[in-house]
């Protein structure tokens, strides 16, 4: 089971639909959208939270019928660690 | 004429970097004009804004002189920022092919949360490697989003053939410099100090190795008095200054310097970093050792001679700090750095080929 | 009591290039310029008549800059010329005929690399009615004619290449300067508008022939009033287009504002603070023209929303 962490202090910004991310110790700033932004709020308040919580959590906020697949979430939380912005821990 | 440019706002600056604001060195003191401009151009403003800041007159400062410094300020930030990414990125790829390797020069002040690493403007990160590890160290890198830095064949040759060195690579998306070195100075160089005895004394900090502060401060010499680049002349005197400093603070005997010194033979250039610092920026070493450094390591003679050279050439290269000499030393330091660091077979093709990059204006400043 | 340039004659302007300097206010910044190149002289006093002189000794200079020959030699073989920022020299040098135009990028290239009291947006920036809007220019965008037509219709120019919104207040503070346009563009504007002041053209520059027109006097005038950003509006000149002004998003706003910006990533988090909170203020749009009427008209109806 993976527990998941904001990879270093990010500040957020939303918009409608989207989100802009600003990670402070690589000074990258990334546009995504809201499913990613949403994912990336739960866990900036609850870090360490375990990737069936986090789904659990997000099903109440995504509207996206595809966005309820565990495997669409863990494509998702993939392309967040490749861009640095979470890791995930065992 | 000439006591005055020794005697330049900048280096009275730095001379008083730890009273700014008090009684023996009140801001009102200041020729912000000067100091702000021969501080840009000797790449030490941001460091001058960090001792502004960290002695808490920033906020004195007249206002627009104030605005240059907190924007260098805010240069120095970013820059310490981008090396701490960068040194990440490259402990990670390196960490995964299990090569070890070490930090050398203003990313390992900043690795090592050195006081030379303040105010610090990074260019490039320079790393090191054994010898035997460089071939694979430079395939993971290409693998991993760097790509040399020129493409020019005859300085590709250059670096491999004569300097044994693999050319500067740069990171195509961060377009940042990364130089990997297998040894301190280009091993065509009279001296020949022994890497292994590097190794054995290196610290390690979160993975990564760093020079011990003995050794930054015999590599910060030799740097600078053997490879003749004095654009950051009086930087790389205040780096040397600050960790000598540091040095005093360890309350070890200045004998185990030198001693250190004499065992990589680099005698010279620590004669040479103690006795500019003394004389530039009254570093408080023991009158003593400086003595006994000039003694063993120059002569009456050829102290005036490296004092009239070297002084001009490691004031601020600005106007304000010129006389009519400074020219003169700075190029006669300059051929006098290649001739230490190569035979004379390489030198005359290699300089006649940089003039003339130079007067088609090809070369890269 | 600060007297305009236009008040010196040539020959004074000449002599405090050719010796200690002719020092100039321009919006916030003091400079302090010297040159032995007669263009020069000529470009200052047919295009910076309206600017301030400093006579006050105290005054702390921003920026000591140099537009002259490299070397003797260069003086009189395949003469050059060569910018330099107080012994610096940011650039390669260029034939001595581009003098004026390697001033004019010399004094943006100080600006943009020296001033992180700003965050520095590669733009040009207009206001009427205190509605101020920015114009990122990507190459190809057509921000510089279109710069240039509605100054001449009226809004002031803060500046033809930077906008500087200063990271405490988010104010946009003005440094209007000359304009500076290229090729088809000269002609463009010479035709909208007969009566405006241009400077020399220079041919075969890196960008191709560039000329400079003269910023209205009521806008250097008014050099020392900053004002809020209102409206961020991306332009695009494309031939055969139809006017149009389409709202944009504000997460792609921000984006492509951010990446028009010299010194965002320098300011690391404070840019980004100060980005989001104009991205918030702000309407974006996207805007595709053809034609300066239409495109006027269009930022008419912009000001008065």
């Amino acid at each position: 089971m993976y527990r998941i962490f904001l990879d270093g202090e990010l500040l957020f910004n939303s918009y409608v639909g989207q989100g802009i991310i600003y990670h402070v110790e690589s000074a990258n700033t990334h546009l995504i959208d809201a499913f990613a932004f949403d994912i990336l709020s739960i866990i900036d308040k609850e870090p360490g939270i375990e990737c069936g919580d986090l789904m659990s959590k997000l099903e109440n906020r995504s509207v996206n019928e595809k966005d309820d697949s565990k495997d669409y979430l863990l494509s998702v939380l993939m392309a967040l660690q490749k861009i640095d912005l979470l890791k995930l821990k065992e | 004429m000439t006591e005055s440019i020794f005697n330049n706002t900048l280096v009275v600056f730095l001379r008083n970097q730890d009273r700014i604001g008090r009684e023996r060195f009140p801001l009102a003191s200041v020729n912000w004009d000067l100091l702000i401009r021969q501080a840009r151009r000797a790449n030490l403003l941001s460091r001058v804004a960090y001792f502004l800041q960290e002695s808490n007159q920033l906020v004195h400062v007249p206002q627009k002189p104030r605005i240059h410094l907190q924007s260098a300020l805010t240069i120095g930030k970013a820059n310490a920022r981008s090396v701490k990414w960068e040194i990440k990125q490259i402990y990670s790829v390196l960490q995964k092919a299990e090569l070890s390797f070490m930090l050398l020069k203003g990313a390992a002040y900043a690795h090592s949360g050195r006081t030379s690493a303040k105010g610090r403007v990074f260019s490039d990160v320079d790393i090191m490697l054994p010898a035997a590890k460089i071939e694979a160290a430079e395939r993971v890198f290409v693998h991993n989003g760097w790509i040399p830095a020129n493409f020019d064949v005859y300085d590709q040759q250059y670096y491999r053939k004569w300097m044994h060195e693999i050319p500067p690579l740069r990171h195509l998306k961060r377009q940042t410099n990364l130089d990997v070195h297998h040894t301190i100075i280009p091993p065509t160089s009279n001296l020949k100090p022994d890497v292994e005895k590097l190794w054995l004394n290196a610290e390690k900090i979160d993975g990564i190795y760093v020079l011990s502060l003995d050794d930054m401060i015999l590599h910060s010499a030799t740097h600078l008095f053997h490879e003749g680049e004095f654009e950051s002349g009086l930087r790389d005197i205040s780096d040397l200054s600050l960790m000598l400093q540091e040095f005093n603070q360890t309350d070890r005997d200045w004998k185990e310097l030198s001693e250190r010194a004499y065992e990589l033979n680099l005698g010279i250039p620590l004669y040479y970093a103690v006795h500019y610092s003394v004389l530039i920026l009254h570093t408080p070493i023991p009158q003593t050792f400086v003595k006994m450094l000039e003694h063993d390591n120059s002569s009456y003679l050829k102290t005036k001679i490296m004092d009239f050279l070297f002084m001009r050439a490691l004031m601020p290269d600005h106007i304000s700090c010129d006389d009519f000499f400074t020219g003169f030393a700075r190029w006669i330091l300059y051929i006098r750095s290649h001739c230490l660091r190569m035979p004379i077979y390489l030198l005359v093709p290699h300089l006649s080929r940089k003039a003339w990059m130079r007067l088609t204006g090809k070369a890269m400043h | 009591m600060s007297i305009q340039l236009r008040s010196l004659p040539r020959e004074e302007i000449a002599t405090y290039l050719a010796a200690n300097g002719l020092k100039i206010q321009i919006g916030l910044f003091t400079l302090s310029l010297r040159s032995s190149i007669p263009a020069i002289v000529e470009h200052l006093h047919n295009l910076y008549g309206d600017f301030k002189l400093i006579n006050d000794p105290d005054v702390f200079i921003d920026w000591y800059v140099k537009i002259d020959s490299p070397s003797v030699l260069r003086r009189f073989i395949r003469p050059q010329i060569q910018f330099s920022f107080d012994g610096y020299q940011p650039f390669e040098a260029l034939p001595k005929d581009q003098a004026c135009a390697m001033l004019e990028w010399g004094l943006n290239w100080c600006i943009a690399n020296n001033s992180n009291q700003f965050l520095v947006i590669h733009s040009a920036v207009i206001e009427k009615n205190g509605i101020a809007i920015i114009l990122p220019g990507t190459p190809g965008s057509g921000k510089s004619t279109l710069c240039a037509a509605l100054v001449l219709r009226g809004w002031r120019l803060l500046s033809d290449e930077m906008a500087l919104v200063n990271v405490e207040e988010g104010l946009l503070y003005p440094v209007s300067r000359p304009i500076s346009l290229k090729n088809q563009s000269i002609d463009i504007i010479k035709d909208f508008s007969p009566d405006a002041n241009f400077g020399m053209s220079t041919k075969d520059t890196a960008k191709g022939t560039v000329a400079h027109m003269q910023p209205p006097d009521s806008s250097v005038m008014n050099v020392n009033i900053p004002v809020f950003p209102a409206k961020v509006v991306f332009p695009s000149y494309i031939k055969g287009s139809a006017t149009k002004l389409v709202p944009l998003d504000k997460g792609k706003a921000f984006m492509k504002v951010a990446e028009n910006c010299f010194n965002y990533n320098v300011l690391g988090r404070v840019g980004f603070n100060v980005l989001t909170k104009m991205i918030d203020h702000c309407d974006s749009y996207c805007f595709e023209y053809q034609y300066l009427e239409e495109a006027i008209h269009t930022f008419e109806q912009l000001n008065n929303d």
